[in-house]
């Protein structure tokens, strides 16, 4: 019997925070990614779900042993089940869905987008403008200990508390490892609140808007990480 | 004699969607579709959607595909969103054009296929002459147009490309679907999990759709298929399917809505008599022949002298292949179920017209564009648009 987990998170940037993207500023890195909206056709400040998954994925990987050693999970190879193999020989695609994240303007907003449905929020979203700022940064010579020549670059940043929001689904989850791959999704979610989860030195924090099925509250770490990441 | 149902199926992408048609140097290059989706890659969406869903086996979803009781249309680019194919979005045939970008039209004219079949018949089936005639006149008709920049020096060729009218226009003009929506690339790379940093030589480009994009196209199908089943419960509740790669990433993500679609069957001319007729090719047009060696079939593009055959319970339609414009281009894919790439083969390409003599139940004509001649249509190939009038208008017909 095949079950559904689907999370709604909401970002907040702590940091000046910068994250690729295909679109308008890019310029090898040095550009901040933007979205194209599908109702508006505005572009907008997006974080690309290619990039949240990888992020989410390398704390599954990192953590997921040690969780196992610590009797905190009991199934195995749950990152590559969820996430497929590197490189994903078999050309299947993997059960996890990450969508990107749109800026949204509050908590209230972002439990409404949540209640809208699977993946509703990339079309119902009424994104905020989103406050930029410019930040210069340059690279040090090594062996001169002085700023190396012409190395001055200008990024553009989100200001810090910028929101963002997205949601991820896992569909075709086996009934028996539901339970331990909601507490690896979110143990790993949380782990974005004391790592980059962007470009040079970008930070942010994590809060779990919302957990479908609502039943796997009832279990007790669950319930712990979903409530306590927040910041 | 209508034992099956037509649906009218759009889509609208929520993300940005990749689609590839060719995969350049060592998987780095992906070069996409962005005006089109093969009905194979649409029936592989609704398939995987149902599978995730718990609404279908794996065992079902083989019994449907290898005894298909379904066709699908490709599906268009439509520069409105709630287009119908056919109707609001077609495929621009092999003898339509448009002036360069930047003169001010953006229409998309013929040659005239009303005149193609009269032609071939007084040029005794020689396309060349034909062409050049429909040309040659069509071209005189554009020069003496006046000062403007609109020569037949500025013209373009856009077979099979997805155009869409312009209900808005004075002369509900025909258009490039895509001049509404353009598509885009994207630059990415994989991380080397062991030093954190990028993988060496791991750089790769995609041409992707743009989210927002709205594709339309139709499934028919008999009550009793389980594709039939699967549009239904869509019917009821609103879905949304993933399609084209890097699902897992965000790309693909497409609400579809799907609504029945009424074909005027009544065909007024007695059957039984031969006729001259243009098709557009819609779906691309192959033919199964066996190889003189061996005597196993394989897969060719339609040439003339080939005769195509539409069976419908016990009507039987033929189309005696005499000429043939357009072009042929290469088709596979990537089969999920056998988790390998489908056969590479060569077909008439989009857009592309067959002229031939039609002998048998003509009632078969309206249900060609939808139904396909044969169960090639299961995957989107053998699918054809009979032009017994052009849709598209000849320059200077209305006072350009």
């Amino acid at each position: 019997m095949c079950a559904k987990i689907r999370l709604g998170i909401l970002i907040r940037a702590t940091s000046p925070a910068l994250w690729g993207g295909p679109h308008k500023e890019i310029t090898l890195g040095l550009g901040l990614g933007l979205c194209r909206h599908p109702r508006t056709g505005d572009y907008l400040v997006c974080i690309k779900g290619q990039y949240l998954k990888g992020l989410l994925r390398g704390w599954c990987e990192r953590l997921e042993h040690l969780l196992r050693s610590h009797g905190i999970l009991s199934a195995l190879n749950l990152t590559n089940k969820v996430f497929g193999g590197i490189h994903n020989p078999s050309a299947v695609p993997s059960p996890i869905i990450v969508a990107d994240a749109y800026p949204v303007k509050g908590e209230e907003q972002a439990m409404k987008l949540f209640q809208d449905g699977e993946f509703s929020y990339l079309w119902n979203v009424e994104p905020p403008e989103v406050p930029l700022s410019i930040v210069s940064r340059i690279r040090i010579d090594d062996t001169s200990g002085k700023v190396a020549e012409e190395a001055l670059f200008h990024e553009v940043r989100v200001t810090p508390d910028t929101l963002l929001y997205f949601e991820l689904v896992v569909k075709g989850v086996e009934e028996n490892e539901l339970v331990d791959l909601a507490r690896l999704l979110l143990i790993s979610l949380s782990q974005f609140n004391y790592s980059y989860i962007g470009k040079s030195g970008s930070t942010g924090g994590v809060k779990v808007i919302g957990i479908e099925p609502s039943i796997l509250l009832g279990d007790e770490i669950v319930k712990l990480v979903a409530e306590g990441v927040k910041k | 004699m209508i034992e099956f149902t037509v649906y009218s199926v759009s889509l609208r992408f929520l993300t940005p969607a990749l689609i590839a048609v060719k995969q350049g140097s060592r998987g780095m290059l992906y070069e996409g579709f962005s005006d089109k989706i093969p009905g194979s890659t649409i029936r592989g969406s609704l398939m995987s959607w149902a599978l995730r869903e718990g609404l279908v086996t794996d065992a079902e979803i083989a019994r449907e595909v290898s005894n298909p009781a379904h066709s699908l249309t490709p599906f268009l680019l439509s520069a409105r969103s709630n287009g119908l194919l056919y109707n609001d979005v077609g495929i621009a045939h092999a003898l339509s054009f448009k002036f360069k970008d930047g003169l001010g039209d953006e229409r998309v004219y013929s040659f005239g296929v009303r005149d193609l079949v009269r032609e071939l018949q007084s040029n005794s089936w020689d396309s060349v002459a034909t062409l050049q005639t429909l040309i040659a006149r069509t071209n005189v008709r554009i020069d003496e147009n006046g000062n403007d920049l609109r020569t037949s020096t500025n013209t373009e060729r856009i077979l099979g490309t997805a155009i869409t009218k312009d209900h808005g226009s004075p002369r509900n003009e025909w258009k490039l679907s895509r001049s509404s929506v353009k598509p885009g690339s994207y630059i990415g790379i994989s991380i080397d999990r062991e030093r954190g940093s990028v993988t060496p030589g791991a750089f790769f480009i995609y041409e992707y759709i743009e989210s927002g994009s709205v594709f339309v196209g139709t499934i028919t199908c008999k009550e009793s298929s389980l594709i039939c089943k699967l549009l239904e419960e869509i019917k009821r509740n609103p879905a949304k399917i993933l399609v084209g790669k890097g699902t897992s990433r965000g790309y693909g993500v497409a609400e579809i809505w799907v609504k029945e679609r009424e074909i005027n069957t009544q065909e007024t001319r007695a059957s039984g008599k031969r006729e001259c007729l243009a098709f557009e090719v819609i779906g691309p047009l192959l033919t199964l022949n066996a190889s003189y060696e061996k005597g196993i079939p394989l897969p060719r593009p339609v040439g003339p002298g080939d005769e195509l055959v539409m069976r419908l319970g016990t009507s039987i339609l033929s189309i005696k292949v005499h000429a043939i414009f357009g072009g042929v281009s290469e088709f596979g894919g990537w089969s999920l179920r056998r988790e390998s790439p489908k056969l590479r083969f060569n077909a008439l390409s989009y857009g592309s017209i067959i002229v031939g003599e039609v002998e048998g139940d003509l009632r078969l004509l309206s249900l060609m564009p939808y139904k396909g001649l044969d169960e090639l249509s299961s995957q989107g190939y053998n699918i054809l648009l009979p032009l017994v009038d052009d849709f598209l208008p000849r320059f200077g017909e209305e006072g350009d």
